[in-house]
């Protein structure tokens, strides 16, 4: 089953050679190994395209993302997530690259009892993350974050290796980068039907993505990004957009009752702020929903103050604001929206 | 969807794309494309032993022949501009060259934008791969991406008509 809640894995490595993040790193993975990772976690490819900086590719479940010392996969529905670990630790070493960072981030799934091993509980997942990962990634911890609507928690795991930290501490463009993800329920009827195709429409699913982003008004989110776009048949959305080396990602399960959408996108803290307020107003117009969490992850506190004033002006009133510290003094802030008539 | 992998050989590919169009399914469900899909199946059974490819060009001489040949013969061209370092191109390359295999009246050009840097930004290629589809000189399309089933559909949307005036 496609949908839901998705399930966020990010791992950063490092290698001897100190350029080895100005090379090619991981996108020389060849691409039977990436084949046999995400069969480990039961995805194909659907679509894909690369600049100079990262390889975008969106999967049949969600998207992948592949830089030369980062990898960024995010799956939905029953996949099975945490076991692309081991075989990416081990193709990575192959390339001379050490794991020195691990963040799993999850929100809360809407049918937990049909989720497989090791995704049946977050304290499974906890264990099976500990087993997997090197003993060198020293630094660890596991935290949900609570809100006041029980269906949105938020749950995250890091692991990071010393290496990681004091590298932290010396280079100033890991620290100042962000991640926004964006988990959206209850969204507005008439918007989410934009989100079905009609019966045998006779378009290749890329062609009716591509209509999707232009009717829903997903390309002027970031008019500068280039959108690899996808729509599922009969319903569902898929796309991953690329600017410069900044990745966003939006996926769509439109089925009334159910209705999730999920946005995410990184930034830099020199960014100027109004391209990420300007982003998430977007965003909120694209899908209207009725319920709304954003976790923000960022080594400073600049970026989370602004989420709720971009959001309050258009009818999304804060519930829940609740703050976490990680390894490699990384804050997560994880607050949730709901519509005012609710 | 079916996966036209090379491993599996030839004939479990002419199996497959036969009974895709038997069933007439999604991909080439306007009557028109299953029409020239019918085509196309005619001609596989009848060339399916001649081996046609993906001609890369690595000097300028080389791309600009090619251009000119492909321009003369007014079939059509589809120019793939590639990176080694490009995940994604890794993973659209054997399905080129399997409709490369499969589409003798199409040819298909492969261009390294390392290797020829002014080429790529005359074209203003950004992304990789980028699909460009040229009929006597001529850009009729565009694919940015490695998307197979576009790249199926583009090929066949203007693969029809020089190919019964080039043959």
């Amino acid at each position: 089953m496609r949908g839901g809640f998705e399930k966020r894995l990010e791992l950063h490595f490092s290698g001897d050679d100190p350029v080895i993040g100005l090379g090619l790193g991981l996108r020389q993975l060849d691409f039977e190994s990436l084949e046999e990772v995400l069969h480990a976690v039961q995805c194909t490819v659907v679509s894909a395209v690369g600049n100079q900086f990262f390889d975008s590719y969106v999967l049949s479940e969600s998207s992948l993302f592949v830089y030369p010392t980062k990898i960024i996969i995010k799956t939905c529905g029953t996949t099975q997530l945490l076991k692309s670990i081991r075989p990416l630790i081990h193709f990575a070493c192959e390339l001379g690259l050490t794991l020195s960072l691990c963040r799993y981030t999850r929100g809360s799934f809407i049918f937990p009892k049909s989720q497989p091993y090791p995704h049946t509980s977050f304290r499974d997942e906890v264990i099976y993350l500990e087993e997997s990962l090197p003993s060198h990634l020293c630094y660890r911890k596991a935290s949900v974050m609570p809100s006041k609507l029980s269906s949105h928690s938020w749950h995250v795991f890091s692991g990071a290796s010393e290496i990681h930290e004091s590298h932290m501490a010396v280079q100033h463009m890991p620290d100042v980068l962000y991640t926004i993800e964006v988990c959206m329920t209850e969204l507005d009827r008439v918007l989410a039907r934009k989100f079905f195709r009609r019966r045998n429409d006779g378009k290749s699913c890329h062609t009716a993505g591509r209509e999707m982003t232009e009717i829903t008004g997903i390309g002027d989110i970031n008019p500068n990004a280039l959108i690899c776009d996808f729509a599922f048949d009969p319903c569902g959305y898929s796309m991953n957009g690329i600017d410069g080396d900044r990745y966003s990602t939006i996926h769509v399960t439109p089925e009334d009752g159910y209705s999730y959408a999920s946005f995410e996108c990184v930034g830099s803290i020199y960014d100027d702020h109004d391209d990420v307020v300007h982003m998430l107003k977007k965003v909120v117009q694209v899908f209207r929903p009725g319920t709304m969490s954003v976790s923000t992850t960022c080594t400073s506190h600049e970026v989370w103050t602004r989420v709720a004033s971009a959001l309050e002006p258009l009818g999304l009133k804060c519930r829940s604001c609740a703050m976490d510290e990680f390894s490699a003094a990384e804050n997560v802030v994880f607050q949730t929206f709901t519509n005012r008539r609710k | 969807m079916h996966s036209l992998n090379s491993h599996l050989g030839w004939p479990y590919i002419m199996s497959c794309i036969i009974i895709q169009l038997q069933n007439c399914v999604q991909p080439f469900s306007s009557p028109e494309l299953s029409y020239r899909f019918f085509i196309e199946r005619e001609r596989l059974t009848q060339m399916a032993s001649e081996e046609g490819q993906v001609i890369s060009c690595h000097t300028l001489e080389a791309w600009n022949g090619e251009l000119q040949k492909g321009n003369e013969s007014k079939k059509l061209v589809v120019v793939d501009f590639t990176a080694s370092w490009c995940g994604p191109c890794r993973f659209i390359a054997p399905i080129l060259a399997d409709f490369a295999r499969k589409l003798p009246h199409v040819t298909f050009l492969k261009v390294d934008v390392d290797e020829l840097k002014t080429v790529a930004e005359d074209w203003a290629i950004e992304a990789m791969p980028t699909f460009i589809f040229l009929k006597e000189g001529k850009i009729v399309d565009k694919v940015v991406g490695a998307k197979k089933e576009d790249l199926q559909l583009t090929i066949g949307k203007h693969a029809a008509e020089p190919a019964t005036a080039a043959s």
